[in-house]
């Protein structure tokens, strides 16, 4: 599902990443923690195409992504479901827009996407709030529509940087909930956190990234 | 997804609708100006075929020049034009004109003056002002006018032509920066939300459909409005004209249906272009 080989990320002369080489296989849930600036984002920006590598390869599913063009990134993207750290909500569209939206892409009609988009933003507990528009929420209810617009297609690979950072415990616990639902379902889930009690509450594989390494592959705790 | 396109192209749109509608009344100015341009230009095509025909330039011999010398004389100058045409204007019908321009030397020329007449050639050449270098001849007293009034009127009507073929240009490619300029400013308006939209798997087509559109919608009105408004104007123009016992000015249903297909066709390929532009400056890597 996701190759890394000898993966090197460098922003000027800061090196970010060094020799990073990492397999995950289809079905895992993996939590990739380390300090800030371990370059957890970086990581997770590269399996996506946002950032191409210094050097090395990034294969997601069976797809080169270092070398992909353009024209080939939309079918990469529709691939994964990405939960960012900031949201990357559409400001000019509503709640529920945000998401039928993406859907349109994966060919859904429009009645579908926007029976599909409801669906999800009720699973999500927001679907009193589907008329209203991201400036208008909070950063928690901004937070899980992010998460409903990557889940609404069910994806194969769900990467979530920081998924957790703007929901209280309750509704992290929720979300991780949900997360270990649709891994249980076969989706492989990829989550970049600092939060050391979600290691803790979930017996997952954790990558702990570390001076631009990965320091620790294996169960939490250690 | 058609539906689509023009759906989001409209939201643009509807978005800053002063901005939308100032872009349709500034391309809808800059394109009936243009009609209205060509419109002249079309009048003014008779007069330039008009001024095609060839002329026969006068040119007036030194009188007395014997048989001879006058028949060596033409036959060198036919020599050095070849596809100039030379008639002698038979001395009668030199004196039948003269005697209608000043009757009272009707009686002179009738009794004896023919023969005091200098001879007089006529002249008929591709280019007319090329037969003044006859005047350098010591045979030839004068060239007579090189220019009838219908090749002096096509001179300037073709100054006047190509004039306005130049600002019916200008105007067109004022109408593609106007477009051009609406997009760039949407697609920097919208920078994040495109950012966003790559992210999250959509196509370029999807990404660019509704900037097109949003091009396309103001343009075609544009161009609607800019065929009526042609239309009206060349009409208030030909009463004018008319008045004046001149042609009325014309505006061709083609004239106005390419109004129309340049209104849409104008900011839609401005908009491609700059869409094409703004996708080479932003790749993955500036997300």
């Amino acid at each position: 599902m996701i190759r890394l080989k000898n993966l090197h990320k460098s922003y000027n002369s800061r090196r970010v990443l060094r020799g990073i080489d990492l397999n995950v296989e289809p079905g895992e849930f993996v939590f990739l923690t380390g300090p800030s600036g371990a370059g957890k984002s970086t990581l997770l920006r590269l399996l996506y195409a946002a950032e191409r590598p210094t050097e090395g390869e990034v294969w997601v599913n069976g797809l080169r992504v270092d070398t992909l063009s353009h024209r080939e990134l939309p079918r990469l993207r529709r691939s994964l479901g990405v939960i960012f750290q900031d949201f990357k909500l559409l400001p000019r569209k509503t709640v529920l827009e945000n998401i039928t939206f993406v859907l349109r892409f994966h060919g859904l009609s429009p009645k579908e996407a926007h029976r599909r988009a409801y669906l999800t933003l009720k699973r999500m507990g927001l679907h009193h709030r589907q008329s209203a528009y991201p400036a208008t929420l909070s950063g928690g209810e901004q937070q899980r529509v992010a998460i409903a617009r990557a889940l609404a297609y069910q994806p194969r690979l769900i990467l979530a940087d920081e998924p957790t950072g703007n929901l209280d415990a309750e509704l992290a616990a929720e979300l991780m909930s949900l997360l270990c639902d649709i891994n249980y379902q076969g989706a492989t889930v990829v989550v970049a956190t600092h939060d050391q009690s979600l290691l803790a509450a979930i017996p997952a594989r954790v990558l702990v990234l570390e001076r631009g390494g990965i320091g620790y592959d294996g169960i939490w705790p250690p | 997804m058609i539906r689509h396109l023009v759906a989001e192209g409209m939201g643009l749109l509807k978005e800053r609708p002063l901005v939308s509608a100032g872009l349709t009344v500034a391309l809808a100015v800059a394109l009936t100006l243009g009609g209205l341009t060509l419109s002249a230009a079309l009048w003014i095509r008779p007069i330039l075929a008009s001024g095609t025909g060839e002329v026969a330039v006068a040119v007036l011999l030194r009188p007395h020049l014997e048989g001879g010398v006058f028949d060596q004389w033409l036959a060198t100058a036919e020599k050095a034009h070849p596809d100039w045409r030379f008639r002698r204007v038979p001395p009668d019908e030199l004196a039948a004109s003269l005697g209608e321009r000043f009757p009272y030397l009707r009686k002179l020329l009738a009794e004896e003056g023919q023969a005091l007449l200098p001879p007089l050639l006529e002249v008929t050449a591709p280019d007319p002002a090329a037969v003044r270098t006859l005047e350098a001849s010591p045979a030839v007293l004068a060239v007579g006018p090189v220019a009838t009034i219908h090749r002096t009127l096509a001179s300037i009507a073709r100054r006047i032509e190509a004039g306005l073929t130049a600002i019916t240009v200008a105007l067109v490619a004022i109408a593609f920066l106007l477009a051009s300029i609406w997009v760039h400013l949407e697609l920097y308006r919208h920078a994040d939300e495109i950012a966003i939209m790559r992210l999250v798997g959509a196509t370029e087509p999807a990404i660019r459909g509704p900037y097109l559109v949003s091009a396309a919608i103001p343009g075609l009105a544009a161009g609607l409005l800019a065929a009526a408004a042609t239309r009206a104007g060349a009409g208030w123009l030909s009463r004018l004209t008319t008045t004046v016992g001149l042609p009325a000015i014309e505006a061709p249903g083609t004239l106005l249906a390419g109004l129309v297909a340049f209104g849409l066709l104008v900011p839609l390929g401005a908009a491609a272009f700059t869409l094409a532009r703004h996708a080479r400056l932003t790749d993955a890597a500036s997300l």
